[in-house]
């Protein structure tokens, strides 16, 4: 830790009550574990409903619950899992980094990030209390398609309003972060030299600026459809359901990179750390990216080749869908190479980084299978999909948060967690998750449609195999919950303040744990301290 | 990062003030651009239903 050039008393701690703390925080690491509180309740909650899910399939014929509300837990898994989950764990983590890594004593706008946090637990409590109305919860799938959504009961409106709250949270959580980033950088952290965590958020922003609007536009249309009149959906009155999907999806595709682009900066943190390597070509890694996120916009038919698109326009969105393949191949392509004669050591965060790059490459494989028209009307509807979503989402996503929190977390606590614990965290899970979703694709080839809590007897092993990896998965994340909390409240090993021996960055330079504001003057940055991006080694 | 006594003029705490309210001030007007953005695409997503909506519109009776 350097001395800084100037002091500037402005920033000063002060003592703050608990409420105040955790109620009216402008600070940055505050929001963030705000954010990650928020999202590992929400893991539990979501969890919770697939636990139900899969015990209701755990055998054929109706088990636990009427076909109704199967329908309701597997619409409100989607919702609670994307937009309580993986989507607030990855601005969690934003908060937390970004300023640490780019040399600025806090976000750009910390009041507007306090009011991006504190519309989720509103938005959350207006979307779960509609379990308890009349008529249920909205039961038409996370993809929320009319005319199916606009026959649930008046819970819709509380669906469309929670949506609203979460694109107002994602989008105003994006601005700052792109006004962090291009605005409260440390002289001598050029973009090109900045970590890949901060590039694939910088372009993640973009993402949701761009995308997170064109839902709140498709759900606004639902809501006039439901409440006011229009015919916007309504086929009869001379409206187009289709033109919802091809909203939706535009909405859509984007989003599953937003969940996961996060994750790709995360993994190019991890990898070169314990390769004890820089990035393997880091400008590539940086374009890659943004060429995903470019493409993202060109590819949403690719969820609707079923519908009756012309010819033409499939052919477009397969080869389009097929393209992302190439950036994508870089990116793994690069992080192997990272790896490839590098010193490697298995510590807990590297195990997971490399369970997503194998996990994330399944799930990546059955997605350009499915980009194939001809193959996707056998695919379309059935549990392959569920296998495919699941891989990239669970293996992918929510993998790489688990890994940064094992990355980060000593630095954020200032103790060491339980190796041995954190390890079978790793082992128990990667072993279950593929129990639970590798099934799934035999079941969805053989044809078993997705959404159905009964299905026919042909089916009954395969998904008594996927339940049981469910259970499985499910009991081992409390693993996670142990070694969190201990780690946090009980754990007496100290952590440096370079906690791993090859980790390069600022936020290393600063002690564990880290100080309430991260560097309250703009720190002096020589190219040595980066060299994790590999910024200097071009 | 380098240590400071490398020669170089310090900044004194004026001009780091200012520095620091240069860069809130730009941060607000990208923040604004970006928001912005945003609306137009949500407008635009209307725009865009309302457009195919009216080409297809057939009165209640």
């Amino acid at each position: 830790m350097s001395t800084p050039a100037v002091e500037v008393g402005h920033y000063q701690e002060h003592h703050q009550s608990f409420f105040e703390r955790w109620f009216m925080s402008t600070n940055h690491k505050d929001i963030g574990t705000l954010y990650l509180c928020f999202s590992f309740l929400m893991l539990f909650v979501g969890g919770s409903f697939a636990m139900l899910i899969r015990a209701e399939l755990f055998e054929p014929g109706m088990q636990l619950m009427q076909p109704y509300f199967f329908n309701e837990l597997t619409a409100m898994h989607g919702l609670v899992m994307i937009f309580g989950v993986i989507m607030p764990a990855f601005v969690g983590l934003a908060n937390w980094m970004i300023p640490m890594q780019i040399g600025a004593p806090d976000m750009a706008l910390p009041r507007l990030n306090n009011l991006s946090f504190w519309l989720l637990p509103f938005a959350f409590i207006l979307l779960l209390s509609t379990f308890f109305m009349p008529g249920g919860a909205p039961a038409a799938g996370w993809t929320m398609y009319p005319p199916l959504v606009l026959q649930g009961g008046e819970s819709i409106a509380f669906l469309i309003f929670s949506i609203h709250l979460l694109g107002i949270s994602s989008v105003l959580g994006s601005i700052n972060i792109i006004a962090t980033i291009l605005n409260m950088r440390a002289p001598g952290v050029d973009l090109m030299k900045m970590s890949m965590f901060c590039w694939s958020w910088l372009i993640t922003s973009f993402l949701v600026i761009a995308v997170m609007p064109v839902l709140s536009g498709a759900v606004t249309m639902v809501l006039f459809d439901r409440f006011f009149g229009t015919n916007f959906f309504n086929a009869a009155a001379g409206g187009d359901p289709v033109m919802y999907q091809h909203v939706f999806w535009f909405f859509g595709h984007p989003e599953v990179y937003i969940m996961i682009l996060p994750a790709f900066g995360i993994i190019s943190e991890i990898v070169p750390t314990f390769a004890r390597k820089p990035l393997f070509g880091y400008r590539a890694m940086v374009y890659a990216i943004a060429c995903i996120a470019f493409l993202s916009f060109l590819v949403w038919s690719h969820h609707m080749f079923t519908v009756g698109l012309p010819l033409g326009a499939e052919v477009f969105f397969m080869y389009a869908t097929m393209l992302i393949a190439v950036p994508t191949g870089v990116k793994i392509f690069n992080w192997v190479t990272t790896m490839w004669k590098g010193s490697l050591s298995f510590e807990t965060p590297m195990l997971w980084a490399i369970g997503f790059i194998v996990l994330f490459s399944i799930g990546g494989f059955s997605g350009v299978m499915m980009a194939l028209v001809p193959a996707d009307f056998q695919y379309y509807g059935t549990y392959f999909i569920v296998a495919h979503f699941h891989y990239v989402l669970v293996g992918g996503a929510l993998f790489s948060i688990i890994g940064a929190t094992y990355y980060w977390l000593p630095k954020w606590s200032g103790h060491m967690y339980s190796g041995f614990w954190s390890k079978l965290h790793f082992w128990s899970s990667v072993i279950s998750v593929n129990v639970l979703f590798f099934p799934q694709q035999f079941l969805g080839f053989a044809g078993m449609p997705r959404r159905i809590p009964d299905y026919n007897v042909a089916f009954a092993n395969w998904n008594m195999v996927s339940s049981i990896g469910g259970f499985w998965f499910g009991a081992t994340q409390l693993i996670f919950v142990g070694v969190v909390i201990h780690c946090v409240f009980f754990s007496r090993a100290k952590a440096s303040s370079r906690v791993w021996e090859h980790a390069y960055g600022l936020e290393w330079t600063l002690p564990s744990p880290a100080p309430h504001h991260s560097f309250t003057v703009p720190p002096v940055v020589d190219d040595s301290q980066l060299v994790q991006t590999g910024a200097t080694a071009h | 990062m380098s240590q400071p006594d490398d020669g170089q003029p310090k900044p004194s705490v004026d001009e780091a003030l200012r520095a620091a309210e240069r860069r809130k001030a730009s941060a607000r007007r990208t923040a604004w651009i970006i928001a912005g953005i945003a609306i137009a695409f949500f407008v635009a997503s209307l725009v865009h239903g309302h457009l195919v909506g009216i080409s297809n519109w057939v009165p209640p009776h």
